[in-house]
This record gives C-alpha cells, structure tokens and sequence, in this order.
C-alpha cells in the first residue's frame, strides 16, 4: 500500500463530506468554463455582441475564478482541521510530516481532477444551450454556434489544476506548524461557553434598526447618497446577529426553567449556544450572500420585466422634445407621426421662460399656472392657487418621493431681460408632471396674469417652448425617436433634447438583460457554495453528534427525540441565515423599488420562492445524508 | 424481592449467514433483589460488559428472558423500552459519558428533563444529590472543568438522580485514582443503603468489588462463582482476591496497602 493508495481509500472514507465539496467545485469548474469558451468565441470578433456585455462577461469570469480560489481554499484548510485527529495519529504512528502533507496533497488532487473533468464535460454537453440562452438575451438575430474551444479548454484545466495544487500545497504550511500534540488536543470540547455583552447586542439591534429604517425611508436621492452607509449597518448588525444577539436570546430562553427543562430543549439550547457562535462566520457570510444574491437577481427581474413600467413612470410623455429642432415644425412634425402611423392621444406646447436666479446663481425656468394644472391632471394633492407675486417650485426628476411642502417667508429674485423680479417661495411640489429636459430640471410656476408680462419682457433668447406628445401606441414610435434623435444631434449636438419612453424603455432592458442573466448565474453558484459550506459544517459535527446519541439512547431517550434533535439543529442551521437574508433583501427591495413608486413584491416573491425550493432541496439531501450517517454509526458495534 | 431476573441468557455477536460468530454469553443465569449490592467480575472478554447491556435493555439477548420488577423485556418496542430506561433504571459508564455543551447540573437533570417532571422537584432532587456527592460547588461547571472524580459522580448522580429500581455500572472506578475510586464507592454504597437501590457494578477491581454485598464471577460467558460478603470487608477482599487468581488474572498484592 503506497501513499497514493491511502489516499484513495481515505477520500473514499470521508465521501460523504467531500462529497458537496466536490459538487460545488464541479459546478464552478462548468460555470467558468461556458463562460471561457464565449469569451474565446470567434463571434467575438463581429460587431454584433455589445462591449459592455463583454467586459461584464470578463467580470463574471473573473468572479467565478476568485470565488473557486476562495471556496476552495476555505474548505481544504476545513478539511483539515476536521481530520487533525487522523493526521495526528498517523504522525504518531511515525508517518513524517513530508508523507502526510504528501497524503493531503494526493487527497486533493484526485477530488479536483475529478471535479475538473465532470465539470468540462458539463460545460461542453451544455454550450449549446448556453449559447442559445446568450442569443436570446441580447436578441441576436442569428444564434450563437456551437464550437469546441481549446484555448477555453485549456484555460479552464489548467487553471483549475493550479489552483487546486497551489492550495493543496499550501495546506502544508498549516500542517507543519502544529505539533502532533496540537492535533490531538480536541478544541471543540474545551472551548469555554459562549458569552454576550449587553452593549454589543444593543449595537446590534440598533445597527439593523437603523440600517432597516433608512432603507424604509430612503428615495432615490438618498438611497445614492446613503447606500454604503446602509451596506455598512447591515454587515456590522448581521455579524454581531450571530455572535452576540444568538448567544443572549439562547441565554434568555435557558434562564427561563419552564422552557429549558423541557424534554429536549435542554439539550438542543445548550448545543445551539456553541454551534451558532462556532458557525457565526458561515451564517454570517451565507446570510449576506444570501441577501445580495436574493435583492440583484429580484431587481434585475424586476427591471427587465416592468422596463415599460418605469419607461412610462419615469417619461409620462411618449416623445418630448426641448425647445424647436430645425426643419422640425409641429406641422411637420404632424406629418411625420401620419407618416410612422401614430395616432397623438394628447398633445401639449408650452412655453417657458428661463430666468436667472440672483443669490442662487442658477438657472430656473418659470411656467404659468394654468400649463401646469392642465400638465398635472386632476389630482387636488397638486393643484396650485397662486397669488400675485408668489411662486412654486417643482420637482419633476421622480428620484425623490411625491410630496407638497408649504414654505413661509422666503424671497427669491430672478432676473429677466435687465429686470429683476422679487418673489415670495410658497409652496414646494414633488411631483411627476412630464419628462425631464435639461431646462426643466428646475422650473417654477406663477400666475398666469404674471407669466405674460414677463413674457414681454423676455429676449428671444430667454423663452422656450416644450412640446410634448402622447401616442395611442408608443411601441410603435421606434422609427420616429431615432429619426428625431439624429436630427437633434446634428443640429444641436445633444440628445437630451428629445426625451422618448421608446429610449428608455431601450435603455432599461439593454442594461438589464445581461445583468439579470449573469446574476441568476452567479446566484446559483453562490448558493451552491454557500450550501456545500453549510452541509460540511454539519458534518463536522458528526462524532461528537453520534457520541451525543450513544449516551442519550442508554439514558432513555426515544430514537424519536434523538431524531428530532439533530434535525432541530440542521434545520436551525439552514433556516436561520436564509431567513435573515430574506429580511435584508426584503428591505433592500423597497429600497431599490423607489423608482416604482411602489414595492413591486411579485417577482421578489417568485425568486425568494424559487430559493426556497433550491435551498429545501439542499436541505433535505444534508439532512438525508447526515442522518443516514448519524444512525450507520450508531447501529454499528464500534460505538458501543 | 426480587428486582432482576434472567434466565437462560444466550449472546451471539455476529451473523449466522456470514460465518464469523461469536458467542459472548452461555446459558446464563442471575437473581438479583431488592436494594442489593451486587459486583460482577471476571476475565477480559469474558461478556461482563455484554451482560450488563443486555440487562440494560440497550442490547437485546440472542436467546433467554429477562424480567426486570416482574416485567419481560422481550415484549417491549423499542420506546417502551427507552421510556422503561429513562423512568426505571440507571447508568454509570467508566467514560463517563457527560454531555460536554452541558453543565454538570443540566447533565444530572437529563433524565427528569426528559420526564418532564415539575422544576421544583428537579431542583430540589438535584441540590439533595450533589450535595450528598459533594459535587455541589461545582454544579455550573462544565463537565471539562472538574476532576474526573467530580464528573464520575456527576454520572453517578445522574443514574440516581430519577431513583432508578435498578441502577448498572460499567466499571465505574476504571478511569479514577485510588482515592476517588475510594470515595465513589463509599457514597455508592451509603446512597444503596439510604435510598434502597438495587445496584449493579461490573469490575476488574477487587477492591472496588469489596464494597459489594455479593461479586459473582463469570468466565467465558458463565457464571464461574458467586462470593457474598461476611462481616469483614478486608476478608471479602482476600476471597476476591484468591478467586480472582483462580480464575487466572494477575494479583493485587499491592493494594492491600489502599484499607
Ligand atoms: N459488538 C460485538 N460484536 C462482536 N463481538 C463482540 C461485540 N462486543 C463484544 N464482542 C465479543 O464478546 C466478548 C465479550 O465482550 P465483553 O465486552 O462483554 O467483555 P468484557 O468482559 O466486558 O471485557 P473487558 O473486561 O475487557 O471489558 C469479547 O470476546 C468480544 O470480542
Ligand atoms: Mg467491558
């Protein structure tokens, strides 16, 4: 029996705990390499497949490599700590360092060369359909083919083959440094109980209280402003969730007699306290993954599917157009909508006059009261009933939430032509009314009877006029938009002045078609190795959990009971950072739903339930797995 | 009266289909009543550890009767016979066998937890036990953080802590120093004539065994033997001694010195 051998019948032992390992690394190994060979692609070369979608394919590339590099190397060092005990008795046994590190190096290395050959043949059996999936999102008129690339094939073997070995190697490092009487030493055992400190707990609870606040609260504004600041909350809330708040709610619940000295919740609370700050890491890390994975995939959805939705949100005109683009008169204009078959349901021209505020140094764009009741329809919340010399402004941009703020005592001077006018600053409107220009970012409402006599005051130079049209179909105004975006930017050199919902409708999709399939991508292999993460932890826990069970059937206890109580505990570990990533994306969802107006729950709902399903299915398998084991040893006469 | 009776106890490790099988108890037969002392000892491998198994309702027997208070064993499910081990008897394994994520009192309390029985008589049992143990200082400790002593009567309180009919120990004194093994004894035996316990101690010490109202000895699965205790405990010893010897095992002249 040689080295390699013992290696072999080692890993063939310890199977089932290599076992989600494995199966996460496969799926790494075919995940970088679809994407390799699209990269590697020929069609590269043509025009047709857009540069972002490119560099976000090298992103992902990148992504999945770090992650391998990551994943893997957290669970070989794992590994080895759960097998210290045989490494230290085989170093007893006389074996010397070199021949152990020799053994580990072997394990590893017949594990990932078989994880990179089932993961390569995956990635070729499914390129074609991959391919398809790529044509689809980005609308190629003609699918990608089908081709073997080796330089993909290459890059994927061995990059993989390196990182693997390169780990492995590594691993050496952390063998040598401990003695054989280290390895024997059980850490788990005499680990002290895990404690809490009442400040850190109500750190806790006020990081998430606030981060969960702001989020609540936050509008698009803010949300830009105050994002990392949340981010930050959340991570500092959820890390002291696991060590700190975990460890008193279990405290509480052991303090109060009638619960704890009950049937077997002696048993699972004093277990949990030390599994829950011992996996305080992992949970943390999961329900973080978790939550981002759940909110980008739910928001990227979200967009690519009510893309007309925040189009017809964001631009409440089908086609607005700033100012008069030469050769473009409303009569000729009249002509070319016969032309393109649109039927204008509403059409609106108003003038505006541009003024220049005087302390504020900006530009400001006055309307008359009449336009803009006409503009915004009939909601009372936003009428107007100026008097003479008073003002109001308005914010269209719809980034910030929709409110009327009345204001007292505030005096603002604009000037027109020569002439300066004072006003008095009433009221303050946020609310929608039409698409935004670059003129209309600011703009002001006054009298009618005003309006025109600083009309006549005004240069040329100093009015505007916008025209904006509603279309029975808007889907239908493509030809028309990219004709008047030409003509625009010819004429003028800027395209903010014709703003459309076809564009941004375009636009919208075109950012989150590839968005929403790299993420769902990235989503599953982050919860397949959160998962295997997860599965191993518990495995882990296997000798002790079997010893637990041996003393407690020959007390008395129902092989029921003892059932229950390992999976109480799997449960309780799955669950829990699941549960709490679904809180964070939740809240993280109403944060990214501002531009909605409302939460938009139905596909946050369908992804969330779609995790649910991976995510049991996970479960159940550990669970099978674990207990399957858990009673193999139990029944087996060594453990008597 | 009696509390323990087994008839006819066979034992065959293994299976008759695969070949290699090994028969760990003969015909074996033992009585034992009310509030006894009893000592079991014999040869390594001799089945002493197979025996109390089986008498523990944790092992079933190959062939035979157990009746323990006037039930058989035999008929029961397997959660009767948890539910009977949990209400009616106790263990003490030379592991110890402690619960490490418990403290020495929840450790103690298992048995009435899984009862379910009322918290103030929990408490109040716990408190009387260790303090008669003298484990009552370090009651909150964990089970790594006192002597083995202290987590052998930690055990010990355990098995007593539901006031078993029967309680079974496998070599209790196996992992402990003379002195421990010395005093775990001697609260043993003062607990079996307070609380009229039937106890049950497999050992290979003779020592040990002289605490014991009768040691029987078994050898290659029978019943070799069976000495009672007269007046003197140093003359019991002598007899285990002399028996012990017969039987081929090594002596202990030496611990003449630990009276
Ligand atoms: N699960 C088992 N399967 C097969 N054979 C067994 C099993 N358990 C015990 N034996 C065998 O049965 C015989 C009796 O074992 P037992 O453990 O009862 O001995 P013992 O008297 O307790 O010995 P010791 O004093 O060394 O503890 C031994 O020869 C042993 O090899
Ligand atoms: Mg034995």
């Amino acid at each position: 029996m040689n080295l390699r051998s013992l290696a072999f019948k080692n890993v063939k032992h310890h199977m089932r705990s290599y076992l989600a390992y494995f199966l996460s690394c496969t799926f790494s190994v075919w995940m970088f390499y679809l994407y390799a060979s699209l990269l590697f692609h020929p069609i590269l070369q043509s025009k047709e497949i857009p540069k972002q979608f490119m560099a976000l394919m090298f992103l992902v590339e990148g992504m999945v490599g770090l992650f391998s590099i990551l994943f893997i190397g957290y669970s070989q060092s794992a590994f080895l700590r759960n097998r210290k005990h045989d490494l230290g008795l085989l170093q007893c046994l006389g074996m010397s360092v070199k021949h152990v590190t020799r053994i580990i190096f072997w394990e590893n290395m017949m594990v990932g060369c078989l994880a990179i050959g089932v993961g390569v043949c995956l990635g070729l059996v499914f390129s074609k359909l991959f391919y398809l999936l790529v044509s689809v999102v980005l609308d190629l008129t003609e699918p990608i083919s089908f081709a073997i690339s080796f330089q993909a094939l290459g890059l994927t073997i061995v990059g993989f083959l390196l990182i693997f070995s390169l780990l492995s190697w590594w691993s050496r490092f952390t063998i040598r440094k401990q003695s054989i009487a280290d390895l024997f030493r059980e850490a788990v055992k005499e680990k002290p109980a895990p404690a809490f400190s009442t400040w850190k707990v109500v750190l806790s609870l006020l990081c998430l209280g606030g981060a969960y606040f702001l989020a609540w609260t936050a509008d698009l504004k803010s949300l830009v402003q105050q994002f990392v600041f949340i981010f930050l909350l959340v991570l500092i809330g959820t890390q002291l969730l696991f060590t700190q708040l975990s460890v008193a709610i279990i405290d509480y619940l052991q303090k109060k007699k009638p619960v704890f000295y009950h049937g077997t919740n002696l048993i699972l609370l004093s277990q949990l306290r030390f599994r829950l700050k011992d996996n305080a890491r992992i949970l943390f890390m999961v329900s973080i993954l978790c939550s981002v994975v759940l909110t980008s995939v739910s928001v990227c959805f979200t967009y690519y599917i009510e893309a007309e939705k925040v189009a017809t949100d964001q631009t409440p005109f089908h086609l607005s157009i700033e100012g008069n683009i030469q050769g473009m008169s409303p009569q000729e204009m009249e002509q070319h909508f016969k032309h393109q078959g649109l039927q204008v349901i509403q059409e609106e021209h108003v003038p505006l006059i541009l003024a220049q505020m005087q302390k504020e140094k900006q530009m400001v764009s006055l309307m008359s009261q009449s336009d803009y009741q006409r503009l915004t329809g009939n909601p009372a919340t936003y009428a107007l009933s100026l008097h003479l010399g008073e003002m109001a402004f308005i914010d269209s941009s719809g980034m910030a939430k929709d409110k009327v703020e009345t204001l007292s005592n505030k005096r603002v001077n604009v000037k027109i032509g020569d002439r300066t006018n004072s006003f008095q600053l009433v009221k303050h409107v946020v609310h929608r009314i039409w698409n935004e220009h670059a003129k209309t970012k600011f703009f002001a409402v006054v009298t009618d009877q005003q309006f025109n006599q600083l009309k006549k005051w005004a240069p040329d130079s100093q009015q505007l006029t916008i025209h904006a049209y509603r279309f029975s179909d808007w889907k239908k105004s493509k030809g028309l938009v990219l004709d008047l975006d030409r003509l625009a930017k010819e004429k003028k050199g800027d395209a903010y002045h014709v703003q459309s919902t076809y564009e941004l409708y375009q636009a919208v999709k075109e950012i989150f078609s590839p968005l929403m399939f790299v993420s769902l991508f990235i989503g599953v292999l982050f919860f397949l190795g959160a998962g295997s993460i997860l599965y191993f932890r518990i495995f882990t826990e296997l000798p002790s959990d079997v010893k637990q069970w041996v003393v407690l059937h020959k007390i008395g206890m129902r092989k029921k009971e003892g059932i229950f109580l390992l999976k109480a505990q799997i449960f309780l570990l799955f669950s829990i950072p699941f549960v709490v990533g679904i809180c964070h994306a939740s809240a993280a969802m109403h944060m990214f739903s501002a531009l909605f107006k409302k939460p938009i729950w139905d596909i946050y709902g369908m992804s969330v339930l779609a995790y649910m399903v991976i995510y049991g299915l996970y479960y159940g398998w550990t669970k099978r797995m674990y207990m399957h084991d858990v009673l193999k040893y139990v029944n087996s006469p060594q453990s008597e | 009266m009696i509390i323990l009776e087994a008839k006819n106890l066979s034992k065959i490790y293994g299976q008759k289909s695969k070949g290699v099988t090994y028969q760990a108890l003969t015909d074996l037969y033992l009585t034992i009543h009310q509030g006894e002392f009893v000592g079991i000892m014999g040869p390594s491998g001799s089945g002493k550890t197979t025996l109390l198994q089986i008498l523990g309702t944790i092992d079933r027997p190959t062939s035979g009767e157990i009746w323990i208070e006037g039930q058989n064993v035999a008929n029961m499910s397997d959660d009767e016979l948890a539910d009977f081990r949990r209400k009616r008897l106790g263990f003490i394994f030379q592991e110890f066998y402690l619960l490490d994520a418990l403290t020495l009192k929840e450790n103690i309390l298992v048995p009435l937890v899984l009862e379910k029985r009322p918290i103030a008589e929990m408490e109040q049992r716990v408190n009387e036990l260790a303090k008669y143990l003298g484990i009552d200082q370090v009651l909150s400790h964990r089970p790594y953080e006192v002597s083995g002593g202290q987590r052998q009567r930690a055990a010990a309180a355990r098995a007593l802590v539901h006031s078993p009919a029967l309680i079974l120990a496998d070599e209790p004194t196996g992992n402990l120093d003379s002195k421990s093994a010395k005093s775990l004894m001697e609260s043993l035996v003062q607990l079996n004539k307070k609380e009229q316990s039937t106890i049950l101690t497999v050992t290979h010490d003779p020592f040990t065994a002289s605490y014991c109202d009768r040691v029987i000895f078994i050898k290659d699965g029978k019943v070799f033997t069976e000495i009672r205790r007269g007046e003197s405990r140093q003359a019991f010893f002598q007899q285990i001694m002399q028996v012990t010897t017969a039987l081929g095992g090594e002596s202990y002249e030496l611990a003449k010195s630990r009276f």
